[in-house]
């Protein structure tokens, strides 16, 4: 595995954490910080596939 | 299209693509999730014609997973077959457990959960059948596709951990927030829940696909484009929480 593809990994479970935080917050009725953690989560997932796109490797 | 420092390793023949699965072994993730929501309970079921929800609840799963498992082998018709297993399985261990269906046993989120879980499974499971051989060569026509090379039906090593690791994330992600006050909001955590497991799902396939495609060499510019660019939002978006939160704006 290239180096890309461990930090592509680990951006994805940061993802899955962030979601797991997020619907949390959503549950305790905190919706700010739950917006905020879906919105990590969703960038976070975002790079994680952007990272080992063809063509992005380095 | 110029070849990567990767591209060597590239392996000759690429691992199937997640469409080129059958129907039943796509629906068998919406499948479970609803099974889990909707007939997991009643394996506890109690009273008079307990034991035959519980046998029929155990025996659902068991259809479903072994349609999942056996679909290669078995072929659409067949494959039809477990499905309507499941199907009717699930519906005796309802049937067998009235008590359960009562009103006053009913969870609205539970319910819409399900309702959710079910519209899912029937999505994926009545997708058209695509053909192996035409998915593969893009070849539309009505004759019998050529067998594929022994090595191309195999999983690539390290495929299935990816795999796995997607499916853990999305099971870890439902079982927070079961415990919602207000039904409406249990609603919301779940549908949440729900997308975002299937979106680590996909994602973790794309991964997975991604290792097995012709890298392409690029410029620096793309290069940073590419790579810096998402990991630049995330930094961006983490470096306001952590100054959100020290100000006190979020409390």
């Amino acid at each position: 595995m290239r180096l890309l593809d461990w930090l592509a990994a680990a951006l994805l479970l940061g993802s899955g954490a962030a979601f797991v935080g997020g619907a949390g917050a959503l549950s305790r009725a905190e919706d700010l910080q739950a917006i905020y953690w879906l919105g990590v989560g969703i960038a976070s997932l975002r790079a994680a596939v952007q990272l080992v796109r063809p063509g992005a490797g380095a | 299209m110029e070849r990567g420092p990767l591209a060597p390793s590239v392996p000759q023949h690429p691992p199937e693509p997640p469409q080129a699965m059958g129907a039943l072994r796509h629906a068998s993730i919406p499948g479970a999730y609803a099974w889990a929501v909707t007939v997991a309970p009643l394996l506890w079921a109690r009273g008079d014609g307990a034991w035959i929800a519980r046998l029929a609840a155990g025996l659902s799963l068991a259809f479903l997973l072994m349609g999942a498992g056996l679909e290669p082998r078995l072929g659409p018709r067949r494959r039809f077959a477990f499905l309507w297993a499941f199907f009717i399985a699930c519906a005796v261990a309802w049937g067998a457990s009235p008590g359960s269906l009562a009103p006053s046993r009913f969870d609205a989120g539970r319910e819409i959960a399900g309702m959710l879980g079910w519209g899912l499974f029937a999505f994926a499971a009545a997708a058209p059948p695509l053909r192996r051989g035409a998915l593969v060569s893009g070849d539309a026509s009505d004759d019998a596709p050529e067998p594929a090379l022994p090595s191309y039906r195999r999983p690539a090593r390290g495929d299935r951990l990816y795999a796995i690791f997607g499916i853990a994330l999305a099971l870890s992600i439902q079982l927070v927030g079961l415990h919602a006050a207000i039904p409406e909001r249990a609603l919301l955590v779940r549908f949440v829940a729900l997308a975002a497991g299937l979106a680590a799902i996909g994602a973790s396939q794309e991964l997975a696909l991604a290792r097995h495609a012709v890298r392409v060499a690029r410029g620096p510019s793309a290069r940073f484009r590419a790579v810096f660019m998402p990991l630049a939002v995330l930094l961006v978006l983490l470096m306001a929480g952590i100054l959100a939160d020290e100000s006190g704006l979020v409390r």
